[in-house]
C-alpha cells in the first residue's frame, strides 16, 4: 500500500470524525447525546488491521505482497463501509438527540409554566391564608377550593383539595427529575464522548504505523534463494552411484506407500 | 523468463512456482528437545521443540503473536500455554492415527506451527519449490509417519521420511555398514546401518543421554560444592559449556553463591564423572549390536561408529568410546559428524538432494 493510499483512507475516515466543543453542543441546545458506536468503530479498525497484520507476519515476497496490500485494501474497504454504515447510524441518532433536544426545550417551557403556576398557586395560597396564622400548603390549597365551592359541598372540596395537592406536588416531583436529567449528566456525556473520539483517533494512528512498519518490512526480506534453479538428482559422476541409487529408490518406494495411502 | 534468471528478475508477472524459479531442499531433524533444518540456500537454524500460545487476549495483544517458538516461547512461558510437541522424534499422540481429546488435537496443531516455524527459518522465496526430507527415527510407526507428513505438506510442495540414522551416516557418505549413535536429550540411540531401514534387532535405545547427565551432575555438584545453590537449566548451561570425558585440558573452576556470596569451587571431577556415566552403557551396547552381527562385517562396523546429536559434543567422548572399545571388543574407530547439531539435517538435505526428479514429482 503507498503512502497516498494510506492518506486517502485516513482522509475518508477523518470526513467522518466532526470535531465540535461542549459549549457548542449546549449552546445548541443539546442536552443529551446518545454515544454510539465510536469505540466500535475504533475496534473494529484496530480488527481489521490486525488480522492483516497477524495473518501475514511471515516472510513476504514482492508477488505476495501485491496480493497482500489488495486483501488489506480490501479490508480497508470493508472497513470503510462498515464506518459508512455506523455514520448513518450515528446521523440517526443525531437526529434523534435533535427530538430529544426539541423535547427538552418543551420541558423547559412546561417546567417555566409549572413554575409560574406555582408561583401562582402560591400566591394565591398565601393570599387564601392571608390574616390566618402560618399554615402550610395544604391547608392553604383546601381552604382556597373549600372557598371557591362555598361551605356547600365539604366533602367534595376536600376531595378536590386532596386531588391537586397529589398533583401539584407530583408536578413539581417530576420537573425535578427532568431538571436533573437534563443538566449536569449531558456536560459529562460529551466530555466522554470527546475523550473517545480522541482514542479513537490515536488508535487509529497506531494501526496505521503497525501496517506500514510491517508492509515496509516485508520488502525487505524477499527470502533466500536456493544456489539449484532445477531438480539436481543424483550425480552420476557421483562415488558408489549404482548404490545411491538404489538406497533412493527403496525410501521413494517406502513413502510412495504412506503418501498413497494418506491421501 | 529464462531458465537461468536469478531472483533479481522474479519480480514480473509469472508468478507461477516452478522450476524455473529454483528448488529449495530442505532437510529437517525433530528431535524432543531441538529441531534443526538445513537448506540448499545455505540457511542452518535450529529452535528450541516448544510451541506457545498466549493464555489470553491481553497476552496475545502484549506478544503481538498467535504463537510463539523455542527460547523466546520459554523466556515468556508465564503468558503461554506451553507445548513441547515432540516425543521421541514423533508426534506426541500420533500412535493411534487418530487425534480425539482436545489436548491431543492441540498438540498436533502445535506440532504443525514447529514444522512450519522451522521451514520459515530456512526463509524459503514464495515462488521456489520446497522439496524436504525429515528423519524420523526408525521406530515410527505408520500413524507417526503420516502425521508428519501431512503436517509438513502444509509448507513444503513434497516431502519424504526417511529414518534419522539412515540420514545421518548418508550425510558423512557411509552407506552401508555404519554404526549410528544419537546423543540427544532423552535417549541414546545407537543403530546398525546396512540398508535404509534398520530392522528391530539392528536398534537399542538408552536412557542415558543429555538429561541423564544433567542429573548425575547435579548430584556431583551437591557433594562438591556444599552449600552452592544452582537449579537445572544452569547445571545444563554449564554442561553445555565445559562437557568432556577422560584427561581434562583445564581445571574448571565455577563462582557459584553459598549465602549469597560468590564463592569458587573446583568442578573438574563433578563434570568429568557426570559426563563419563553414559560412557559404559553405551559401549556395552556397541558390543552387542557388533557381536550379533554378520561375522564377516563385524571387524567393519567396529571400525565405522558415527556419533551425532547434542550429546556427542561432550569433548573426548570419540576417544574415551575408543579406549574402552579396545578392552571390550579389541578395537574400533569412532567419528563424530561434522556439525553435531545438524548431523541429521544435513544429511537429509543430501538425500532430498540426491532424489531423482521424477520421484519427487510423483510426490508433490
Ligand atoms: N556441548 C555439549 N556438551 C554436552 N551436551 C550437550 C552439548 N550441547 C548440547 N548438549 C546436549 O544435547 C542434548 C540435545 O541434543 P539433540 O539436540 O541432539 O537432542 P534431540 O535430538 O532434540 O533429542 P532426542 O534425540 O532425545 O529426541 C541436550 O541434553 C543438550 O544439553
Ligand atoms: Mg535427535
Amino acid at each position: 500500500m503507498s503512502g497516498a493510499d494510506r492518506r486517502s483512507l485516513w482522509g475518508e475516515l477523518a470526513a467522518f470524525f466532526r470535531t465540535t466543543s461542549v459549549d457548542k453542543l449546549k449552546s445548541a441546545g443539546v442536552g443529551k447525546v446518545r454515544v454510539i458506536g465510536m469505540d466500535q468503530i475504533a475496534r473494529l479498525v484496530e480488527d481489521a488491521v490486525d488480522r492483516v497484520i497477524e495473518s501475514r507476519r511471515i516472510e513476504l515476497e514482492e508477488r505476495e505482497r501485491e496480493f497482500i496490500v489488495a486483501e488489506a485494501r480490501e479490508e480497508l474497504d470493508r472497513l470503510t463501509r462498515e464506518v459508512r454504515e455506523l455514520t448513518h447510524v450515528r446521523e440517526r441518532t443525531m437526529q434523534e438527540a435533535a427530538l430529544s433536544q426539541r423535547r427538552v426545550d418543551e420541558l423547559r417551557l412546561e417546567l417555566q409554566r409549572a413554575g409560574q403556576e406555582l408561583e401562582m398557586a402560591q400566591r394565591d395560597v398565601r393570599a387564601g391564608a392571608m390574616g390566618a396564622s402560618p399554615e402550610d400548603l395544604n391547608q392553604g390549597l383546601q381552604r382556597l377550593v373549600s372557598e371557591a365551592l362555598g361551605e356547600a359541598d365539604r366533602a367534595k372540596s376536600e376531595r378536590l383539595s386532596a386531588r391537586l395537592i397529589a398533583f401539584v406536588s407530583g408536578y413539581v416531583e417530576r420537573q425535578r427529575e427532568v431538571v436533573r436529567e437534563v443538566d449536569p449528566a449531558a456536560g459529562e456525556q460529551i466530555a466522554q464522548l470527546e475523550r473517545r473520539m480522541a482514542k479513537l483517533k490515536s488508535r487509529l494512528a497506531q494501526a496505521e504505523d503497525e501496517l506500514s512498519r510491517t508492509l515496509s518490512g516485508a520488502q525487505v526480506e524477499p527470502g533466500i534463494a536456493s544456489i539449484y534453479r532445477g531438480v539436481q538428482g543424483l550425480d552420476q559422476s557421483s562415488g558408489q552411484f549404482k548404490k545411491k541409487q538404489g538406497l533412493m529408490d527403496v525410501i521413494f518406494q517406502a513413502n510412495l506407500k504412506i503418501q498413497k495411502g494418506a491421501e | 523468463m529464462g531458465s537461468n534468471q536469478g531472483p533479481a528478475g522474479s519480480g514480473e508477472a509469472n508468478v507461477e512456482k516452478s522450476k524455473e524459479h529454483g528448488v529449495l531442499y530442505i532437510g529437517v531433524d525433530l528431535g524432543t528437545s531441538r529441531t534443526s533444518i538445513s537448506a540448499s540456500n545455505g540457511v542452518r537454524a535450529t529452535v528450541a521443540s516448544l510451541v506457545g500460545y498466549p493464555k489470553d487476549h491481553v497476552a496475545r495483544k502484549l506478544l503481538k503473536r498467535d504463537v510463539l517458538f523455542g527460547e523466546e516461547a520459554l523466556e515468556k512461558r508465564l503468558s503461554l500455554k506451553m507445548f513441547r510437541p515432540l516425543e521421541r522424534g514423533v508426534i506426541k499422540g500420533s500412535e493411534k492415527g487418530e487425534f480425539t481429546s482436545p489436548e491431543a488435537k492441540e498438540n498436533l496443531e502445535a506440532a504443525r506451527a514447529l514444522i512450519r516455524h522451522a521451514v520459515s527459518l530456512a526463509q524459503p522465496r514464495p515462488d521456489e519449490l520446497i522439496y524436504g526430507v525429515i528423519g524420523a527415527p526408525a521406530q515410527a510407526s505408520i500413524h507417526n509417519q503420516k502425521a508428519i507428513i501431512e503436517a509438513a505438506r502444509e509448507v513444503m510442495d513434497a516431502v519424504m521420511l526417511c529414518s534419522q540414522p539412515f540420514s545421518v551416516a548418508y550425510g558423512m557418505d557411509w552407506l552401508e555398514d555404519v554404526l549410528v549413535i544419537d546423543i540427544g536429550a532423552g535417549t541414546t540411540d545407537l543403530c546398525r546401518m546396512h540398508g535404509t531401514m534398520p530392522e528391530e534387532g539392528d536398534q537399542i535405545t538408552l536412557p542415558t543421554a543429555g538429561d541423564y547427565i544433567d542429573e548425575q551432575l547435579e548430584r556431583h555438584l551437591a557433594e562438591a560444592c556444599p552449600g552452592a545453590a544452582f537449579s537445572r537449566p544452569m547445571v545444563k548451561r554449564m554442561k553445555e559449556k565445559y562437557s568432556f570425558v577422560g584427561d581434562a585440558a583445564d581445571r574448571i573452576e565455577m563462582e557459584l553463591p553459598v549465602d549469597g556470596k560468590p564463592t569458587t569451587f573446583d568442578i573438574t571431577e563433578a563434570m568429568r564423572k557426570a559426563c563419563r556415566s553414559i560412557v559404559p552403557p553405551m559401549v556395552e551396547s556397541i558390543h552387542s549390536l557388533v557381536r550379533s552381527f554378520d561375522p564377516e562385517f563385524q571387524d567393519r562396523l567396529r571400525n565405522r561408529v558415527l556419533l551425532a546429536g547434542g550429546g556427542s559434543q561432550i569433548q573426548g567422548l570419540d576417544r574415551a568410546l575408543e579406549q574402552d572399545m579396545r578392552t571390550r571388543l579389541g578395537g574400533g574407530r569412532v567419528i563424530r559428524t561434522e556439525e553435531p547439531m545438524y548431523g541429521g539435517a544435513n544429511g537429509a538435505l543430501k538425500i532430498a538432494h540426491d532424489m531423482p526428479k521424477e520421484f519427487w514429482e510423483q510426490l508433490s
